[in-house]
């Protein structure tokens, strides 16, 4: 049985490479394959991608199968991230779907679905489903039916605002109870318009009144710290008049057609990627035929097709889109089978290109192959493959990639580069849930770490290098400015991070007013470039221990090596003997990508005073005396 | 043209609610481990999906047994019933 299923297994690849199947329909049948032979790591790679090409329900619920029973062998479920997803209809065929969504968002997820009726009951009863799942993330899913707008009211304005109270209302509700994320599905007003075009001219047609409590609902969720899911632009791309099918809302009350499904799952998975925190940061892109048109060895720097052409129109809206994706903080790195002075000279010789070579934060041009190039980058930039997108218009080259690094995503690209553009927009990996200060100027921060590391070549010894950066820490208790981002690295940061506890924002308000409690950031400047927030420290007085304890102690990896860590270890210090603690106690909570901190503590001097598997508690007696502080940056405390 | 309806009939009832179960034509919701109301609107969906019809209301409604939904099918697939 084994060799046939194998034999059905090479059919099936060879097939889908020679493009005589449908992707999706040829992918799914592969997954299946993959698992009915016990390869459960491959099937589910091979689901990721089926998600990432295919757009049909059918197929979709199929793979919503195999990917829960895939979890629920392999024990994933009890790991998994907990939605639930409340609304106003049958809900029953979403749920599943949001599984398999969150495969290609990097996510691990199971889901709860209370549908029809039960929207208020489910927020408020104890005893509900909802609240026995214990969530970690809440959809609310309403739909057009239940909304309550009269017809043509007399002030658009009042109606809307009741009308708005009565879902936000719901929020509240749900927090008393949970500290889950919540996200909100904005409203798609029916298909059809009854007033013509007159739609667009009243204030209190149908159309503006939706279009007006979509607008004060995204005002509100921002206020709430609740993340909006746009389906109501996701409606109007799919097409208003398909998103229902009035036939299946009579007979089974599905406010959305079936086949508009798998985009709302989708949707719904990139909000929940980006609320959570599973961003990717780097795309690495090829050159020839991705960046411009043309071959620049073959063809030479003159012969590129850029501006004036249209195929080289196609590819500019490729790069204008990258500069687009820099301007948000994502990292782009060049990866070409190229010789790199030539590579080069077609970014500084051709005045009509977008992109220069200062825009990349890696730079690879060379006759290896791509998998090794993207290592490359990757060490170079020191983050996990798991940070990296690949785009190139060469299937060979996507395929070796899919295949040597799976933990890469890979774009795959139309054949005609009119599509290119397309193809990076509907990628929704680089999604944030919020687009910060600190966002924008990190990709500067990345461009100047080449600058510093010329210095180092120059200067004979490390503390003399990290003496002439002119360092300076400028510490502050968490107030309105920095919390989004103390939040956001609280969400993130694997790595340099002692206990990983992914607080939400509400607690880490709560520690900014507590006296008990000191809750700084750090942001890090030297002199060539504001790296903005790096570090966080959080402690908890316990005075019946005589103990300053450490809750939370992190630090963004773009400045390891800095010595940041002796000024967070300072200033903790420094917060233990102004509360008259003798003692500093430290929590090391072991997870799978944390190995970096696990001496941390012993170096400076704390000793084990207990541990189980995965935690590690630490004590440090500071004494009386005070010891000198780290000389290499320059620390300014910002008081409360 | 009936043989060919009839397979792809019973590979989307395989598909969409119980692939173990032996199909025939007196099987009703009730006989079927996984043949609920839910996912009798994934069958539902497929057929429609499958052969480009569409059921009306009271035929997505008033099905009996699995004979029934299939000489539907046929009827409406072949041209018979619009």
């Amino acid at each position: 049985v084994t060799t046939s299923l194998e034999a059905e297994l090479d059919d099936m690849r060879s097939s889908l490479d020679a493009g005589l199947r449908d992707a999706g329909d040829a992918l799914l049948a592969i997954a299946g394959l993959q698992a009915r032979l016990g390869d459960d790591t491959a099937a589910l790679t091979t689901l990721r991608r089926f998600v990432l090409t295919d757009r049909t329900y059918r197929r979709w619920e199929r793979a919503a199968r195999l990917c829960r029973s895939l979890q629920d062998r392999g024990g994933m479920t009890s790991a998994a991230t907990r939605v639930a997803v409340i609304g106003t209809s049958t809900l029953d065929q979403l749920g599943p779907l949001v599984e398999v969504a969150c495969l290609a968002a990097d996510l691990t997820v199971t889901t709860h679905v209370s549908g029809i009726g039960q929207y208020e009951t489910a927020a408020l009863d104890p005893a509900s489903g909802l609240r026995r799942f214990a969530p970690d993330a809440v959809v609310l899913a309403p739909d057009a039916g239940a909304v309550t707008l009269p017809t043509l009211p007399s002030d658009p304005d009042a109606v809307v605002s009741h009308e708005l109270a009565r879902w936000t209302a719901v929020w509240g509700a749900i927090r008393a109870h949970s500290d889950a994320h919540l996200l909100q599905l904005n409203f798609v007003p029916l298909a059809g318009r009854p007033l013509g075009s007159l739609e667009a001219v009243l204030p209190s047609s149908r159309r503006r009144l939706f279009a007006e409590l979509n607008r004060q609902l995204a005002v509100a969720a921002k206020d709430a710290n609740v993340s909006i899911v746009d389906v109501d632009g996701v409606a109007a791309a799919y097409g208003l008049d398909r998103w229902r099918d009035d036939r299946y809302w009579y007979h089974a009350k599905q406010a959305v057609a079936l086949g508009a499904l798998p985009l709302l799952a989708s949707e719904i998975a990139a909000v929940l990627r980006s609320r959570l925190g599973a961003t990717r940061k780097v795309l690495v892109t090829d050159l020839d035929n991705t960046l411009w048109g043309g071959v620049v060895g073959d063809d030479g720097v003159a012969g590129l097709e850029l501006a004036g052409s249209p195929i080289g129109e196609a590819h500019l809206a490729v790069q204008s889109h990258l500069l687009d994706l820099k301007a948000r903080g994502v990292l782009l790195a060049v990866c070409s089978k190229n010789d790199p002075e030539i590579a080069r000279s077609a970014f500084t010789e051709r005045e009509d290109m977008l992109l220069s070579p200062s825009d990349f934060a890696a730079f690879v041009a060379s006759w290896a192959p791509k998998p090794e190039g993207i290592r490359k980058i990757a060490e170079e930039l020191n983050l996990g493959l798991d940070a990296f997108v690949f785009l190139d218009d060469n299937p060979a080259e996507r395929e070796i990639v899919r295949q040597q690094l799976p933990q890469v995503d890979v774009i795959d690209l139309p054949l005609d580069a009119s599509g290119y553009r397309r193809a990076l927009v509907d990628y929704r990996g680089f999604e944030v849930a919020d687009v910060t200060a600190e966002d924008v100027a990190r990709t500067d921060q990345y461009l100047a770490r080449a600058a510093a590391a010329d210095l180092l070549a120059s200067a004979t010894n490390l503390e003399e290098y990290l003496r002439s950066l002119l360092m300076r820490a400028d510490v502050r208790p968490f107030d309105d400015a920095t919390l989004p981002r103390v939040h956001q690295l609280i969400g993130k940061t694997n790595q340099w991070n002692l206990t990983t506890r992914r607080h939400t924002l509400e607690t880490l308000q709560g520690f900014a007013t507590d006296d008990a409690v000191l809750a700084v950031s750090l942001r890090l400047t030297d002199r060539f470039v504001d790296h903005g927030i790096v570090a966080i420290a959080i402690a908890i007085a316990r005075p019946v221990d005589d103990a300053l304890e450490i809750d939370s102690l992190l630090m963004s990896c773009r400045v390891i090596g800095r010595t940041v860590e002796r000024t967070l270890m300072d200033l903790l210090v420094a917060g233990a003997r102004e509360r008259g603690l003798r003692y500093l106690r430290g929590v090391y909570r072991r997870t799978q990508k944390n190995g970096l901190v696990a001496d941390l503590y012993p170096e400076f001097g704390f000793v084990l005073e207990h541990e189980t598997d995965d935690v590690q508690v630490w004590v440090r007696d500071i004494g009386a005396v005070a010891e000198p502080e780290n000389p290499l940056i320059d620390r300014r405390d910002a008081r409360r | 043209m009936s043989a060919d309806i009839n397979a792809r009939f019973d590979e989307i009832f395989h598909d969409t609610i119980n692939d173990q179960v032996v199909v025939h034509d007196e099987l009703s919701a009730d006989q079927v481990d996984g043949w609920t109301s839910l996912t009798h609107i994934n069958l539902i969906y497929a057929l429609e999906d499958e052969f480009g019809f569409e059921f009306s209301q009271s035929e997505m409604a008033g099905l009996a047994n699995l004979g029934e939904l299939r000489a539907l099918v046929t009827a409406k697939a072949s041209g018979e019933l619009r």
